[in-house]
């Protein structure tokens, strides 16, 4: 039996991501030209795992076909890919689903729609020294436990007590009624990668709990499983909504997720798949990345932060800043886009002005048009 | 009462003198027009200096905002990085201050607070204003069986405390054995700061810890600082601080009774902070009128520096988005996101120790070798009487004069066509010290500056 093996949850729809996973599933959603969950699968090969199963839910189908395109026996070596399209209905049952597939002694758990540099190596050593049943990865944040919850944590990370939302008052007593030796953590967050001792597949069989977060850690804890949580420094971001999926193009431009970058050769700062086709004086600043055959016309400028997917046009005197392009664009002359995401196949005319704008597939805008801070749904022309 | 409470807005935030502007009236309908912003029930928590025209605006303010269900954390009287600390440490939807400033002596301020401890944007701020105009049309009143409650958490103190210790090396410095002289300013850091200094084992002689009703000169003044600066002189300490009444930054002096400046303090962490050190690539944001020498400083040691305008909050949403490692506002402000993304005086002076710890090394020595801008100097003797009122009397005449400044505790810094000028009483004898820096290279627009503020200064 090998030592481990890891699963990756690729099948979330991604409803608050709308309407950029209007017509792709949410691990197809790319990052710097590159979809989620490719980071996903690298990031485990890197750590040395030889068997990666991912559970495939929302348009499984779509996303099975381009994994089996993408990652080629090749890319591959000995790595043994497996797909599984369930209907499972939560993050526990997907693994339950799986647990037959499963040939290890300790599992990964991964997610498809996060961007992490977590140091998969230490986090899998961390998990076999504590010989614990469970080890959940952490990440101290600068936010606060409205959105996250707050963890219990002794000196060696064993973990004691999660809360979910807790009220203001409930917090403030549990502080004051807290042991010296215990630490009540209310800005380190759950990052979703898990590391498990096979053990769990009987339990979640036993129990049929549903969800990792809300069901199956406080369960483990009232039954005094050991449980820990691997606390590190490292880069995280989930990219749950518009603004963070922004965030994370922006923070791989700039190197916060290093060792991973951005597709393409690198040239001082610029990411390039294939070729630029450029007109005159044209501003290319960094860091910024381009996909595949993108035409910009003369006088364009490319500032910082701005990523450009495949087969994109670009007018003349059009300035794009610190935003996303995806694929099959065209963009008329003129135009301004800042802090703007523009979906695949979109049309937009000359000197259209975006800002904090986004712009859903398949959308036509028209010349002269100025949209700000507003989002365009799928098909919508203006 | 104000028709428009958009005549009560000054430098972004809602004050006014009390009883003569800022009413209980008004303060308890923006009580009720701020509450109605969040859902019913949900909790926010409340807190002031120590005095008496604070407490009762808030307590009016109190009144309005448990008119529409919302229920309230009270903490009394406290310093506004613990408000904002104690806000995401219990995860409450907001809170609300209500102090006097360093900078208007005579009003009183009310400063809203969002869940992540930051202070509301412009736009939000706008809404409360919006709102009044149309009171009480937006205003959401509950059944009385659902008014809001309120608890008081009086043992927060503690928590933050042993919070704030947690993101320091404790062991390291209190085997330094240091010993530091601190002005609390007669503000509500009194009764935190000698407490958690003493806990990590540094030995403190406090300073004005205990209350006193505002006066006309507000507090750190030039005799204050003076009088911190002779104490740590006489009694060998390492180190002075002399904190801003609202405890959210600290004018800092070295071993030998010298101001250590913004830019030294920033050059400081920059070079010295080991959290800092390690996030080499990692933005740090600045005001724009800081020197375009540290500037470079800043990003010769390898980080791309982004400059934000100064507006209550907004250094701290940019953090945010841009995930930046430091963050600093030449008013003195020093943001260190490992721990908030806000300024706690606080935390600043528990960096500057463990600072001096791990490079074993006084502040004078370790500040003494940065880089400084190319500036126009000027010293003007003036009469001793003058000094002690100096810097209300500056800010009435740098009004007048149209100027656009900041409030740097004992220092004015006025921006003017890309030149930077500070004014300052000297520490150590009678006279106004002015320095002036052109960010642009031109020694000539800094030596005209220079001229003008001689004469409006010697014309007080």
């Amino acid at each position: 039996m090998r030592e481990w093996s890891a699963i990756v949850l690729a099948g979330g729809k991604g409803k608050r991501l709308m309407p950029l996973t209007a017509l792709i599933p949410k691990p197809l959603v790319k990052v710097t030209n590159v979809p989620m969950v490719d980071y996903a699968i690298a990031h485990l090969i890197f750590a040395d795992i030889k068997h990666i199963t991912l559970a495939l839910a929302y348009m499984g189908e779509d996303l099975k076909d381009y994994i089996k395109k993408t990652w080629t026996t090749d890319k591959l070596g000995d790595v043994e890919l497996e797909f599984e399209i369930q209907d499972s209905k939560g993050t526990a049952d997907a693994y339950r689903l799986l647990n037959e597939h499963i040939d290890s002694e300790k599992v990964v758990v991964s997610m498809a729609d996060i961007v992490t540099n977590l140091p998969m190596k230490d986090f899998m050593d961390f998990h076999s020294e504590k010989e614990g049943l469970a080890t959940i990865s952490m990440k101290t944040v600068e936010s606060h436990i409205s959105q996250y919850g707050v963890v219990l944590l002794d000196k060696n990370r064993k973990i004691y007590l999660f809360l979910e939302k807790p009220a203001p008052m409930e917090l403030y007593l549990s502080s004051m009624a807290q042991r010296t030796d215990l630490f009540l953590h209310t800005n380190i967050i759950n990052t979703g990668i898990y590391c498990f001792n096979k053990k769990i597949g009987d339990i979640l069989h036993e129990t049929g709990l549903m969800d990792f977060g809300s069901e199956v850690f406080p369960y483990l804890l009232e039954n005094q499983y050991d449980l820990y949580g691997f606390v590190k420094n490292y880069y995280w971001l989930d990219c749950g909504n518009n603004q963070t999926y922004m965030w994370a193009n922006w923070d791989l431009l700039r190197h916060y997720a290093w060792p991973i970058t951005p597709n393409g050769k690198e040239y001082d700062g610029i990411y390039v798949i294939g070729i630029i086709n450029s007109g005159q004086n044209i501003t290319i600043e960094k860091p910024t990345c381009f996909g595949e055959f993108v035409q910009l016309a003369n006088r364009v400028k490319i500032k910082e932060l701005t990523s450009i997917g495949n087969n994109v046009t670009i007018g003349e005197d059009t300035v794009i800043e610190k935003s996303v392009i995806w694929d099959e664009v065209k963009i008329g002359a003129g135009c301004i886009i800042t802090e703007s995401i523009i979906c695949n196949n979109c049309e937009i005319g000359d000197n259209v002005v975006l800002e904090r704008a986004i712009i859903a597939p398949n959308c036509k805008i028209s010349d002269n048009y100025q949209i700000r801070e507003k989002t365009l749904e799928l098909g919508q022309q203006v | 009462m104000v028709e428009n409470l958009k005549d009560m807005i000054k430098g972004g935030r809602i004050v006014g003198r009390a009883n003569y502007v800022f009413t209980p009236e008004i303060s308890s309908s923006i009580g009720s027009i701020h509450g109605s912003l969040f859902g019913q029930n949900e909790s926010i928590v409340i807190g002031r200096d120590y005095h008496n025209d604070s407490r009762m605006l808030k307590r009016a303010y109190t009144s309005g905002i448990m008119s529409t269900g919302i229920d309230l954390l009270n903490l009394s009287d406290c310093t506004f990085p613990m408000l904002q600390f104690t806000i995401r440490r219990f995860g409450a939807s907001g809170g609300v201050y209500v102090s006097g400033g360093h900078l208007y002596s005579e009003d009183v301020g009310i400063r809203f607070v969002n869940a992540g401890g930051i202070e509301l944007a412009q736009t939000e701020i706008q809404k409360i204003v919006k709102s009044y105009n149309n009171y009480p049309e937006k205003v959401r009143r509950v059944e009385p069986n659902e008014i809001g409650q309120i608890t008081a958490i009086p043992q927060t103190d503690d928590i933050y405390i042993k919070s704030l210790q947690q993101f320091v090396n404790k062991k390291r410095i209190k085997k330094a054995d240091l010993r530091i002289v601190v002005d609390c300013s007669y503000g509500p850091t009194g009764k935190i700061t000698p407490l958690l200094l003493n806990d990590i084992g540094v030995e403190v002689i406090a300073l004005n810890t205990h209350y006193r009703e505002r006066s006309q000169n507000p507090v750190p003044n030039i005799n204050t600082i003076r009088n911190t600066a002779n104490i740590v002189k006489a009694s060998n300490s390492y180190l002075g601080i002399c904190f801003d009444v609202d405890g959210s930054r600290i004018l800092v002096i070295d071993e030998n009774g010298l101001e250590v400046n913004f830019e030294e303090l920033l050059m400081l962490f920059v070079s010295y902070d080991e959290r800092i050190q390690k996030s080499k690539g990692n933005t740090i944001i600045t005001t724009p009128s800081i020197s375009p020498i540290v500037k470079r400083f800043i990003e010769d040691n390898g980080f791309p520096v982004k400059q934000v305008e100064n507006l209550p909050g907004e250094i701290s949403r940019q953090i945010r988005e841009e995930r930046a490692c430091f963050a600093a506002s030449d008013t003195l402000k020093f943001y260190l996101p490992e721990y908030s993304p806000f300024s706690d005086g606080n935390f600043i002076l528990l960096k500057i120790l463990e600072i001096m710890t791990n490079q074993n090394d006084l502040l004078g020595s370790l500040s003494r070798g940065f880089p400084k801008g190319i500036k126009i100097n000027k010293s003007i003797s003036i009469s001793p009487s003058m000094l002690d009122n100096f810097h209300n009397q500056l800010i009435k005449l740098t009004e007048e004069h149209g100027f656009k400044y900041l409030d740097i505790i004992n220092e004015l810094k006025i921006i003017d066509n890309d030149v930077f000028t500070t004014i300052k009483v000297a520490l150590n004898r009678s006279a106004i010290l002015l320095s002036a820096e052109s960010c642009v290279e031109d020694t000539n627009a800094a030596k005209n500056m220079i001229q003008t503020l001689e004469e409006i200064i010697k014309n007080m």
